[in-house]
């Protein structure tokens, strides 16, 4: 058998034999990894109001910690360096106090901290700790609330639990004992056009 | 760009392809329902990326990566496990309806490595030319020449072993 009747042989068996077998999910809407696309896609849309109140976080961080911590004392960055921002990857902690068994932050609007004027910012809070964060009084999240909904520290690298700044929230963000957060900016407060 | 409509609908993207998919993550693993499986994660793997795809390539092609790749790393995690059963052992010896048997293509397969079962199946069932499959696998052109070549020596003996068979049990052969 010469080299081009093996390839032609071992072309036609193959095509032959392959072209028999069917796999068993030809449906798109029936198939286990459209349920599983749906399910990454609904827990996307779920981060959103993680990322606004995540966002705020952040902002609530810099602008009370200061006051609450004293400014002497506390790695919060001032209001200034979250406005301008280009450079915010740069600050890596926020707060870290281990002191603290609660710390209770409100954003207080300070002038300089426009948030209106942020149309988005991408901040990292941890999944693990224990901290929570509410806007208004209204709703609350916490860490236990995006364990529950599936984050773990392995997503890190693709997913952060964030962004999103919606101008004029005032979220209060509560760290617990023992679960003083890192939260990190990873990119920079975005101003509208 | 031309090609990245093609995974617009992906849904009908995926209707479109599965079957190429499922076949090219069986002759690879050799095992039908861990081919399922992988293919399903294969899917999932491309939905996740379908963003990066540029569209330079067909988005079969692009598809057949992740699906190799998908495959490839299934047998490494499953590792050591000869095949012994699954489709082979289902069909009966004188499945003759072609020029070789279906047994003999997937028994031939059997002695082949997963890298060369992945080459001989883009080459001789997608019938991609060696700089796809390099850029597939991840290598260079001369190397999936290389490993055609070895495989096509291993697939020779056991075709003709085959025919010997074939020839001993009076079976057909269209040699």
């Amino acid at each position: 058998m010469t080299d081009h009747d093996l390839e032609r042989k071992v072309r036609d068996g193959f095509r032959e034999a392959l072209d028999q077998e069917l796999g068993p999910d030809p449906i798109w809407a029936e198939s286990s990894a459209a349920r599983r696309v749906a399910e990454m896609e609904r827990r996307a849309r779920r981060r959103w109001p993680l990322r606004a109140l995540a966002v705020a976080a952040l902002i609530g961080a810099t602008g009370g910690a200061a006051a609450l911590l004293g400014g002497g004392q506390s790695e919060v960055p001032p209001p200034e360096a979250l406005a301008s921002a280009q450079e915010a990857s740069e600050l890596p902690v926020l707060i870290r106090n281990e002191r603290h068994e609660a710390v209770r932050i409100e954003i207080t609007g300070r002038p300089s901290v426009r948030l209106d004027d942020c149309t988005e910012m991408v901040v990292e809070l941890p999944v693990t700790g224990d901290w929570s964060i509410s806007a208004d009084g209204l709703v609350a999240y916490s860490s236990a609330d995006l364990r529950a909904s599936g984050f773990t520290d392995a997503d890190r690298d693709n997913r952060y639990p964030v962004v999103m700044l919606q101008g004029g929230v005032k979220p209060v963000l509560v760290f617990h004992e023992g679960g003083i957060p890192e939260a990190k900016v990873i990119e920079a407060c975005r101003q509208g056009t | 760009m031309a090609f990245r409509l093609e995974i617009a609908d992906f849904g009908a993207f995926y209707e479109r392809t599965y079957d190429g998919a499922y076949r090219t993550a069986l002759g690879i693993i050799r095992d039908p329902a861990l081919a399922a499986d992988v293919t399903q994660d294969a899917y999932v793997a491309a939905y996740k990326v379908r963003d990066r795809f540029r569209g330079e390539a067909p988005s079969a092609a692009w598809l057949h990566r992740i699906v190799v790749n998908q495959a490839l790393a299934a047998l490494r995690r499953r590792r050591p496990k000869p095949h012994t059963s699954g489709i082979a052992a289902l069909m009966p010896r004188d499945d003759t309806s072609g020029t070789i048997t279906r047994l003999t293509v997937y028994e031939a397969l059997d002695q082949l490595s997963a890298r060369q079962r992945a080459a001989v199946v883009l080459r001789y069932y997608h019938d991609y030319d060696y700089a796809r499959i390099a850029q597939i696998l991840n290598t260079t052109s001369t190397n999936v020449g290389a490993m055609l070549s070895r495989a096509l020596d291993r697939l020779k003996v056991a075709l003709d072993s085959d025919q010997a068979v074939t020839a001993d049990t009076g079976a057909p052969n269209d040699d």
